[in-house]
């Protein structure tokens, strides 16, 4: 971090808002001439489709375009239950900044006063960098498809809900649900609705998607970077594709394939052994000449 | 940080999420089936503790993951057709695509799998950009030519090229209509002879003296990604797919292949040569940017020569 | 057989190649194999640096190599074709030409496929093309054809040899012949002796072989068009190709043929032999050829240019063009359509030595012409090329291609040279045959 004083020339409404900005955030400069990169922390919750949880983290350092990932730091995490803090780990990005926790899908979060789940992220900083924090707070959201045929029309039904600390089912509403089929790279969405008052979202479904070679396709339904659940993500998979025929076509006899087509083969052939067939005829008969020799 | 590289951040996490959610109840901590890759992730248990496990070597969408070698790389993906749609309104020639290439495949400065041209439809018309690279037609002019059979059309619509066993004669070359293909000029320290690795499907390690070309990365889509073009593309104009699956992917947004080609009136190039591309392209019709944009990537020099070849005479 | 005063006579004129080998006999040889040995340094550089020192590229692919490969093929497919229809016409006054022509298609044909040959990135994998050939293929098409022709031409070669070396054998004494020359006549005659029932056979063989050599040339001519005509290229995608490049070889292969006999004719005295009359039929050939080659020039081109597409309207740019192959097309029309018409049409022009002339200009024509039939149209692919790198955009030989395409001619002419030491350039016992038959000697002292 430069002096206050080195940023003169870009005016004092600049020097103004780094002193505001330092103050806010709580950090000072050290002064000794060794200057620190700002970090950022950027974290995301997603709920897996067998319920295990993932909490992707990243750490950057620089601003705009400058912006690189942090490797090789620690990055510690933590989780609040009503007032005290838990440890839950320390993880280490990886070359590019990154770092993933996953967490099995049994282990229940604890939550905070407000009823959310809360995880605090500290990176602490070195010589060359600034620390950096970030908190996130969430609530886990369940998801379950249903297949429903009504006079031949196919309807997905995806409902939204959290468990009670009875463990009832609380029907979640106005949570916008994706709805698609797994392809290879990506899901292809189909529809995005709003759960109703019941946590249920619904929408027809169409007859021509392509499937496996039965026309199994796997369905998944999912709230994405919602500010309460994270991302969600539900899978499920069912006989409503159309079933596609994968059975592997060969070139078969044709000018790019393999083999080459019967009348090529044939022409060659019929060419050649006509040709070499009189070739040898005539060798023959000067073979026959050099015999008839004098001596 | 871009919003591109979010977006590769986010899918990749779900990438390894996906393999979670394979192993199933069991637990993560259980998945040890996988061959380690030597790298571990963090896991936290059921009852709070930390454990750490072997990461999964890839992730795997198709079986064999690893790229086959020899007879078998001639056969292609069972049940697939490898699409890939461009969407010329979206092109602003920032040159992503050629560069992700060239990394992704070890080449040189100079040498372009993908190319972006500078096209003028007709006279009149506004000129627009063009990724070309090669088109893995159905009816390959390239494969018929090839006298010894080490460049092949297999059955996922993918054309290859067998650096261990092209000669060179660059036959192939001068028979794409499209000038897809390019030839290794120069040896590169890289570069191998029969490296006990090499597999058509990576095309690399290249080797001096044979024909290579794009190979719409059959290796990246056992593993689920795309081609590193597509990833690459700032503006999302790269869609690829599997054709059986009706659904092509530029990173951002999936959509379906026959409803895209259908709206947008996706064409081929020099459709009427009867090379059947499998390479679609949506006209530069209400495009995002004008053309000129394009030319910030570009020398002076190469300014120059674009704008001559696309004076009407 | 018997030394009558015909085979006497010729013997005795041509007997130069058995005499020890002249100072400046040696000095030609060296000279040639230096130039040879220069293009096998060049070969030798292009092998280990790569093709980058030549001046191919990818738009270009293949350059001078190809032009030569193609040109080359051509004198020897032309020979082959010639020698064989005036062996089955019997056309009497041709048979002093026949081992010219024939020594033309063996030279050429084992010449010709190196070009290609330089035109492979990995030429250590050559013989992947006999273990894995594609039969699609239209390079597998020309290496069945080529391998084909030049067994079938080579033994054609020897099996017209058989009788002069019989010939030989028998005057071996009298030629004071030292021993080696002597065994190597007596084996080499593989013991004809001229008897009737063998002269039948080897008669035989021979209009066999012409009869089979004939179709042979022709399609393999004809497969070595469609190597580019089976490509999607304006101005190669042509089905007037096949046709179009037999002409063009028997046309360059009858002015090799006149060029050769000249230089024979100059250098040692054959005038008899060789006589005023040969380059006057040769020349009417000649410029009956130059008229067929402009009429079918000017078909193929009238249809692309009538109704011009829009890269065959480039490609036309290109040719008209000064500043790109203006002069070169012109100039050579001018050499291949209207020189021979001029020069042998017209009487007060004729003579032995402008008609000898007219058949180098005629050669350099088809030369460039066969380049202008390759490099343009590969610098006019439908995709525009964009590139900044002039050598990417225009394909201009480089010293080692020009150095190999030198080697070529040098080689040819150290082939003939060579040859001419084994057995007299003419065919001695086949001349005594027609002389017998017609009672006199072929030579007509016309004016040309």
């Amino acid at each position: 971090m430069k002096t206050i004083n080195q940023y003169r020339p870009v005016g004092r409404y600049f020097s103004l808002f780094l002193i505001t900005f330092c103050t806010l955030f709580g950090v000072i400069a050290p002064l000794d001439g060794q200057s620190q990169t700002r970090t950022r922390l950027k974290v995301y919750y997603e709920k897996l489709p067998n319920s295990d949880k993932k909490i992707s983290i990243i750490l950057t350092e620089g601003k705009g375009k400058k912006t690189k990932g942090v490797g090789n730091a620690l990055i510690s995490i933590s989780t609040v239950a009503l007032d005290s803090t838990i440890e839950l780990a320390t993880i280490t990005t990886d070359t590019i900044g990154e770092a993933f926790l996953f967490v099995e899908a049994n282990y229940s979060f604890p939550k905070n006063e407000d009823g959310y789940s809360e995880l605090n992220l500290n990176y602490s900083g070195n010589d060359s960098l600034k620390s950096a924090k970030k908190s996130i707070e969430f609530l886990d959201l369940n998801l379950d498809l249903f297949f429903d045929i009504v006079d031949s029309v196919k309807y997905l039904e995806v409902s939204a809900f959290e468990f009670d600390s009875t463990g009832a089912q609380m029907p979640i509403e106005e949570v916008g649900i994706k709805m698609g089929v797994k392809r290879l790279y990506s899901t292809l969405y189909l529809e995005e609705v709003d759960s109703d008052k019941d946590g249920v979202a619904s929408m027809e479904f169409p007859n021509d998607i392509p499937g496996d070679s039965v026309g199994m396709i796997t369905v998944i339904a999912r709230v994405e970077d919602h500010d309460d659940y994270g991302t969600v993500t539900k899978t499920k998979t069912i006989d409503w594709g159309t079933a596609v025929d994968y059975s592997m076509e060969s070139n078969g006899r044709s000018l790019f394939g393999d083999s080459a087509p019967l009348w090529m083969i044939i022409s060659v052939a019929v060419i050649l052994i006509g040709a070499w067939f009189h070739f040898l005829l005539a060798v023959y008969k000067v073979y026959k000449m050099s015999r008839l020799a004098k001596d | 940080m871009g919003s591109n590289s979010r977006r590769d951040f986010i899918k990749k996490g779900s990438a390894l999420g996906l393999i979670a959610a394979a192993t199933g109840a069991a637990g993560i901590a259980a998945n040890q089936s996988e061959k380690p890759t030597g790298e571990k992730m963090k896991v936290l248990t059921t009852d709070g503790k930390v454990i750490e496990v072997d990461k999964p070597s890839s992730n795997c969408e198709i079986e064999p993951c690893a790229p086959p070698k020899g007879e078998e790389a001639r056969k292609g993906i069972p049940g697939r057709s490898f699409v890939m749609v461009i969407d010329l309104a979206k092109c602003k020639n920032a040159r992503k695509c050629i560069e992700g290439c060239q990394k992704g495949h070890d080449l040189l400065p100079d040498q372009e799998y993908m190319k972006v041209h500078l096209m003028k439809d007709n006279p009149e018309a506004e000129p627009y950009w063009f990724p070309k690279n090669c088109f893995h037609c159905d009816n390959p002019p390239c494969v018929k030519v090839c006298p010894v059979g080490a460049t092949f059309k297999r059955t996922d619509n993918i054309v290859l090229v067998d650096a261990d066993a092209c000669i060179g004669c660059k036959f192939c070359v001068s028979a794409c209509p499209y000038s897809a293909r390019i030839f290794n000029w120069t040896d590169k320290e890289s570069y191998a002879s029969n490296d006990p690795n090499y597999s058509p499907e990576t095309g690399t390690p290249g080797q001096h003296g044979t024909v290579s070309k794009c190979d719409f990365c059959p290796d990246r889509s056992r593993e689920g990604k795309l081609p590193y073009c597509a990833m690459s593309c700032p503006m999302g104009a790269i869609y690829f797919g599997d054709k059986n699956e009706d659904a092509v992917y530029n990173g951002e947004e999936t959509l379906r292949f026959t409803q895209l080609i259908k709206d947008r009136i996706g064409y081929r190039y020099l459709e009427e040569l009867g090379t059947k591309p499998n390479v679609y392209y949506l006209p530069a019709t209400d495009r995002m940017f004008p053309y000129e944009r394009g030319f910030s990537s570009l020398s002076e020099e190469q300014k120059e020569v674009m704008e001559k070849s696309i004076e009407s005479k | 057989m018997d030394s009558n005063s015909i085979s006497n006579k010729l013997l005795d004129e041509n007997m130069s190649f058995i005499a020890k080998p002249s100072i400046k006999w040696i000095l030609k040889v060296v000279v040639l194999a230096l130039i040879v040995c220069v293009g096998l340094y060049a070969l030798f550089l292009q092998v280990t640096k790569g093709h980058l020192i030549t001046g191919m590229r990818d738009n270009v692919v293949w350059g001078v190599y190809i032009v030569n490969f193609v040109f080359v093929l051509g004198l020897s497919y032309a020979g082959a074709l010639i020698a064989g229809i005036f062996h089955l016409g019997r056309v009497k006054w041709a048979t002093p030409l026949q081992r010219i022509l024939k020594l033309i298609t063996v030279f050429s044909l084992i010449i010709g496929p190196f070009y290609i040959l330089l035109c492979l990135g990995r030429p250590e994998r050559l013989f992947d093309l006999f273990l894995h050939p594609r039969i699609q293929s239209p390079i597998i098409w020309d290496v069945v054809a080529i391998v084909t022709d030049l067994v079938f031409c080579i033994v054609y070669l020897y099996f017209t040899y058989i009788k002069d070396f019989a010939l030989l054998r028998d005057n071996s004494d009298k030629l004071n012949m030292p021993n080696w020359r002597k065994k190597f006549y007596k084996f080499v005659a593989i013991g004809y002796d001229d008897t009737p029932k063998q002269k039948k056979l080897l008669n035989q063989s021979l209009d066999i072989l012409a009869a089979i050599i004939i179709p042979t040339t022709i399609i393999a001519y004809s497969l070595l068009a469609w190597l580019f005509g089976m490509n999607l290229k304006v101005g190669w995608h042509s089905s007037i190709f096949a046709p179009f490049f037999i002409l063009s070889a028997v046309y360059s292969g009858v002015a090799l043929l006149i060029l050769i006999m000249w230089i024979y004719r100059r250098t040692r005295k054959l005038e008899h032999i060789f006589t005023d009359n040969h380059f006057k039929y040769l020349g009417f050939a000649l410029m009956g050829l130059s008229l067929f080659y402009g009429y079918f020039y000017f078909s193929e081109y009238i249809t692309n240019w009538y109704n011009m597409q829009k890269t065959s309207g480039l490609l036309w740019e290109k040719y008209l063009d000064f500043s790109e192959y203006g002069f070169y097309f012109y100039g050579s029309i001018f050499l291949v359509t209207l020189l021979p018409a001029i020069v042998i049409g017209i009487p007060w022009f004729r003579s032995v030595g402008s008609i000898a002339f007219t058949s180098v200009a005629v050669l350099v024509g088809l030369w460039i012409l066969r380049y202008l039939m390759i490099v343009p149209v590969l610098e006019t692919p439908y995709v525009p090329i964009q590139d900044i790198r002039p050598d990417w955009v225009h394909y201009s030989a480089t010293w080692i291609e020009w150095s190999l395409t030198i080697a070529g001619v040098a080689l040819f002419v150290l082939f003939f040279i060579l040859v001419a030491k084994i057995a007299p350039i003419i065919p001695i016992a086949e001349m005594e045959e027609d002389q017998e038959e017609a009672k006199k000697i072929v030579s007509p002292k016309e004016e040309v």
